[in-house]
């Protein structure tokens, strides 16, 4: 009978967990480029087996919102900006973008856009990135910025400073069917009243456990008391 | 389940800086030439998730930790420029910065507004810096041009040529997030390695200097009122959150009657 207790308790540690996914997902309701986590019982669901979905992330695209920066930039299809963090390559859909001392083109993390000849670089002045990357300045074409996706769903994982690295062996290929635009930032793909509805829906079920819990104790007390009269 | 109570209380931190700086924006819509800053959210997620061997249970809900609101960022494109026939009103079509005494010997740099002539005759800000040009000003001078070039020239009293008594020097920086802005339109450079280039107006893309015209503000209310909207629903879903995490610490409590 002790297996009751248990099972309550395991399945109100899970509710816990996936609220706080809900918690995550809402925090990050207007993080530029911010995925979408997914809690291990729907990334379960959503691949054919556990071991296919890694990165339990919706990578659904993000609304686009118009912001009117420069440096500013934002991916409409499939692919991810490579950024390099010290000699490190992370994955981020996050365009918001700023210029350093050098010219580069770096996150608030300061991680460095890459393009075809590494490092984005930028002179001082004006400059246009195309829909498909290339980066244009005084009407010469001066880098690509480079796009990359993963043929396989789990080639990624979640870096522990945010963004997403590669697992080990897998490699990323170009994509050239995306269109970047410049001067927009693109938005978190988090629907507030969904992870709200998850999150009352996760709590009804944490509540439940709590109720079996007081049930059983309630089962075992008046037996514990039944078991005394039939002694007297 | 404190880690919700946490995670809900990043949200509310960084939802409630981003307002703060759009409230600042939306009240300087008027203040000549003033930058709209934007604050830039990052994703918190807890180191341990990722190490884990198992890249399932990293992706689970350990990892996250919720939001910050990492740097706010200044947004350094021109406004547009309004005329106003004073003729101490300058402002910079380009990018560069007039730059000004400040009393602690720190390089302030100034994107232009109103001039004045301080008492002791010098050329200065309208909160009375000095240009580090140190343009003095006779004192029987009748009208002030100021030349796109940055020549300062002036006509006195029974003299018909104007007088050159001076010359505005630009400044620009080649990144604008080393700047820091310490109110009244004026900035300090805060990181040393800042890449500062000196010039007269018109060399490279420092620009020209408008002899009355004001920059107005860069704010686009429509943007900062769309934004001002989605914050406000964000930090609301954020209160709920916490809401909701006291409600499961009730629960808790509950079990034992």
């Amino acid at each position: 009978m002790g297996t009751v207790i248990d099972v309550a308790a395991v399945s109100m540690g899970l509710e816990m967990q996936r609220i706080e996914t809900s918690a995550h997902n809402i925090a990050n309701a207007t993080t530029a480029g911010f995925k979408r986590q997914l809690d291990l019982a729907f990334a379960a669901e959503a691949g054919s087996g556990a071991a296919d979905v890694p990165v339990a992330a919706d990578l659904t695209q993000g609304r686009l919102s118009q912001t009117s920066d420069p440096h500013h930039l934002a991916i409409t299809g499939p692919g991810f900006f490579a950024v390099r963090n010290g000699a490190d390559i992370l994955y981020t859909r996050g365009g918001a973008f700023s210029r350093d001392g050098e010219g580069r083109l770096v996150t608030a993390e300061k991680w460095v856009l890459q393009g075809d000849g590494g490092d984005v670089v930028v002179k001082p002045g004006e400059f246009r990135v195309a829909a498909d990357g290339t980066v244009i300045q005084e009407d010469r074409a001066i880098d690509r910025v480079r796009l990359v996706d993963f043929a396989e769903k789990g080639a990624l994982a979640r870096s522990p400073i945010g963004g997403f690295v590669a697992l080990a062996g897998k490699e990323g290929h170009r994509v050239d069917d995306a269109v970047i635009r410049q001067g927009y930032l693109e938005m978190a793909n988090v629907d507030l009243g969904h992870e709200m509805l998850r999150m009352m829906e996760s709590y009804r079920r944490f509540e439940f456990g709590q109720r079996l819990i007081q049930t059983y104790e309630d089962m075992i007390g008046g037996a514990v008391r039944r078991l005394g009269d039939l002694q007297t | 389940m404190n880690s919700v109570l946490f995670i809900g209380a990043t949200g509310l931190r960084a939802q409630q800086t981003a307002v703060d700086t759009l409230a600042n924006n939306i009240a300087n819509i008027n203040t000549p030439a003033y930058k709209r800053a934007t604050v830039n959210f990052s994703e918190l997620v807890a180191p341990d998730a990722v190490a884990r061997a198992d890249a399932l249970a990293a992706a689970s809900a350990n990892g996250g930790l919720g939001v910050s609101a990492m740097s706010t960022s200044k947004n350094f494109t021109p406004g547009e420029l309004r005329k106003t026939e004073n003729a101490l009103d300058i402002a910079i079509r380009g990018n560069g910065f007039i730059e000004l005494i400040s009393p602690g010997g720190q390089t302030v740099l100034w994107r232009g507004a109103s001039l004045r002539v301080n008492p002791d005759g010098f050329l200065a800000a309208s909160n009375g810096l000095q240009l580090k040009a140190s343009i003095s000003v006779p004192n029987d001078a009748t009208s002030l041009v100021i030349g796109e070039n940055g020549a300062v020239a002036v006509t006195t009293a029974g003299n018909t040529k104007p007088q050159q008594i001076g010359q505005i020097e630009l400044v620009g920086v080649g990144d604008a997030r080393a700047l820091a802005a310490i109110g009244d339109g004026m900035y300090r450079i805060d990181d040393p390695l800042a890449d500062v280039v000196r010039g007269l107006p018109g060399d490279g893309n420092l620009g020209l200097i408008q002899q009355g015209f004001a920059e107005t503000a860069n704010v686009n209310l429509t943007e900062e009122m769309v934004a001002m909207l989605l914050m406000q629903r964000a930090y609301t879903a954020n209160a709920r959150v916490i809401q909701l995490a006291d409600e499961m610490m009730a629960t808790v409590n509950q079990l034992r009657r």
